[in-house]
């Protein structure tokens, strides 16, 4: 039965890859006339702008440029930035090491403090007022955009108290000679921390939300009152039998949000200038480097889509109900 | 579960504190986008000078300007007021997109169930793999940058989740007795869906809306933010992008935190009414559940 799901959902996690090459191929060619046209605008002579053409092999049929196309992105083959010159892969690749450092630092911090606070928020339930403003602080923290609570935490804590600096992923003029320089210093912790607080301030409530609705409907499960009977603690059945069933739909949520999640990465990265594959797609789209946006687009969307394969995966493995039938 | 007689409730008085405090909220703001821009005390963009002829730059909140003004001298209580409507049209029209798309294509999923359901259910899948800001970002910036296209792109792609908990209702209520007797009379799938499903869902469209309505106006403000919103529409994203950019964030404190506060409290007004919302529809299926 699990390697029938463990197939389906292989199939649909290439079936993603395959629609996002499709449409990516498709955005990059919404601007107006094609790329030879929008990129070199101006004074290109008609010889020149076809040699571009042929190169490029615009002058084939759409179905083979398609299939360049993705041939080229699958072998991270993303030709010359535009505006530095050079091969865009040097580019985005380290970058992509930032992110990945970045947001799954966030993302773990948040998603287990969020769960946390969600049993917290259910044995607390007694104390009305405690729990009306656990939800009200979970509900602002949701609804207020990132940048608005990232400038704020940096005026207080990088411009008032000066606790952390005001943005980057070092100290300037800083030198690393290897990847384990360059991410284990307390330099890169100090600069990290305040980036993952702001995302992770965004990030902890769906698991809050998620985590008490689903404690709260488990609550009425027939299993409990013999837990119950035999005298176990009230704490203990909260946290040993009912969060631990609570729990799957939390890790569902969390990766139906990633999508959403990483815009916000985009936003938090702009913000602290930190050097990841979200900043860089801003600057590069401002300077319509497009070779970079498309190799950073394609980033990004595959992180996405492999991530929510991966959770998914542990998913069957926390859960053995998790059947291909009962699908999402 | 209930015994006896009971009064049956409006649905406002069914919400909770917060959702009827959020809706208040709401509709205050809704009339600030509808006559704000008649209530400007000056012209959002043009600078302010003094009877000396010099700008009034960065100057702090004062009878004159009581939200101070920009560093080009532009009064911020004028921008605030517009930024209003900008942002509402953008979230409403964009909620409505998602919120229809995603209801009809979970009522047919659902629904019909085979083959229909399967191609629905992935496109849903494809589109959750789709990163939503960044994707925005691209086309934006390969379009023009105009309301209407960001309207559009949220309400195209943010449907997905609508799609899916409406789906998994249907699937649920599709097997009741309710339904089986409509079909057994003869009535066509476009009756059922739309005269006999549809209305039981109703308190979950609202639900959607209001949810639609966070993340549409979290999406254009982070879009706006970004630096890729409607330069004809300036919205309080905008604002705080500007002061940013200006790097005085420590000094004019004046310039962000009026738009800050106003943003923060539409969606966080939106939030609440869409939580008040999900109890109502929670507890409507709690009782249908008991009285099947």
């Amino acid at each position: 039965m699990s390697t029938r799901y463990l197939l389906a959902r292989t199939g649909v996690m290439l079936l993603t890859l395959a629609a996002l090459l499709a449409i990516q191929f498709f955005i990059f060619r919404l601007m107006p006339g094609d790329p030879t046209a929008s990129i070199l605008a101006g004074g290109m002579t008609p010889e020149i702008q076809a040699e571009l053409q042929r190169l490029w092999g615009l002058d084939k049929p759409l179905a083979n440029q398609f299939i360049d196309y993705a041939l080229n992105l699958l072998r991270l083959d993303f030709g010359i930035s535009f505006y530095k010159n050079v091969p865009v892969v040097e580019v985005v690749l380290p970058r992509l090491g930032n992110t990945l450092v970045f947001m799954v630092t966030a993302m773990i911090w948040a998603n287990v403090v969020g769960a946390f606070l969600g049993v917290a928020a259910v044995a607390l339930r007694r104390f009305r007022v405690l729990e009306g403003l656990m939800l009200f602080v979970g509900s602002v923290a949701r609804a207020t955009p990132l940048f608005v609570t990232g400038i704020l935490l940096i005026l207080i804590f990088s411009y008032y108290f000066e606790w952390f600096p005001l943005g980057g992923m070092h100290k300037v003029g800083t030198v690393h000679y290897s990847l384990w320089d360059k991410y284990m210093s307390l330099d890169f912790l100090h600069h990290l921390a305040l980036p993952t607080l702001v995302a992770g301030i965004f990030y902890f409530t769906t698991p809050f939300f998620v985590m008490r609705a689903s404690m709260l409907s488990h609550l009425k499960d027939h299993h409990l009152s013999l837990a119950r009977a035999k005298g176990a603690p009230p704490t203990w059945i909260l946290t040993r039998h009912v969060a631990r069933n609570a729990l799957n739909p939390v890790i569902t949520t969390t990766v139906l949000s990633l999508g959403f999640a990483v815009g916000g990465q985009v936003v938090v990265e702009t913000i602290f200038r930190w050097p990841g594959l979200g900043s860089e797609l801003v600057f590069s789209t401002l300077r319509r480097d497009y070779p970079v946006v498309q190799a950073i687009f394609f980033l990004i969307s595959s992180m996405v889509i492999l991530m929510n394969y991966l959770a998914d995966l542990i998913y069957l493995l926390l859960d053995p109900r998790v059947r291909y039938e009962q699908g999402r | 579960m209930r015994i006896g007689f009971q009064k049956k409730q409006g649905w406002f008085a069914r919400l909770n504190p917060w959702g009827k405090i959020g809706l208040v909220v709401l509709c205050f703001f809704m009339a600030v986008a509808l006559i704000g821009p008649w209530l400007v005390p000056y012209d959002p963009n043009s600078s302010q000078v003094d009877p000396t002829g010099k700008v009034i730059s960065l100057s702090p909140p004062s009878w004159r300007h009581p939200l101070g003004t920009t560093w080009q001298g532009r009064d911020v209580l004028s921008q605030v007021l517009c930024g209003a409507r900008p942002t509402l049209t953008v979230g409403v029209s964009a909620a409505v997109i998602l919120a229809l798309i995603g209801v009809n294509i979970g009522l047919w999923a659902g629904y019909k169930g085979g083959w229909t359901d399967l191609i629905l259910m992935r496109l849903v899948d494809i589109l959750y793999g789709l990163p939503f800001l960044p994707l925005m970002v691209v086309v934006m910036s390969l379009l023009s940058r105009r309301q209407s296209y960001i309207i559009l792109g949220i309400g195209l792609v943010a449907w997905r989740d609508v799609a899916r908990v409406v789906r998994s209702r249907v699937l649920s209520m599709r097997e009741e007795a309710f339904i089986k007797s409509a079909r057994a009379l003869g009535a066509g799938s476009l009756r059922v869906v739309y005269l006999h499903i549809l209305p039981n869902l109703l308190p979950l469209a609202v639900l959607f809306l209001a949810f639609g309505l966070v993340w549409s106006i979290l999406g254009h403000a982070d879009l706006s933010f970004l630096g890729f919103g409607d330069p004809q529409n300036r919205t309080w994203g905008d604002m705080i992008s500007a002061a940013w950019a200006a790097g005085v964030m420590s000094e004019a404190y004046w310039w962000y935190l009026s738009p800050s506060i106003c943003i923060a409290s539409v969606s966080t007004a939106a939030f609440f009414v869409a939580r008040a919302f999900e109890d109502v529809s929670d507890s409507q299926s709690d009782d249908q559940a008991h009285h099947a």
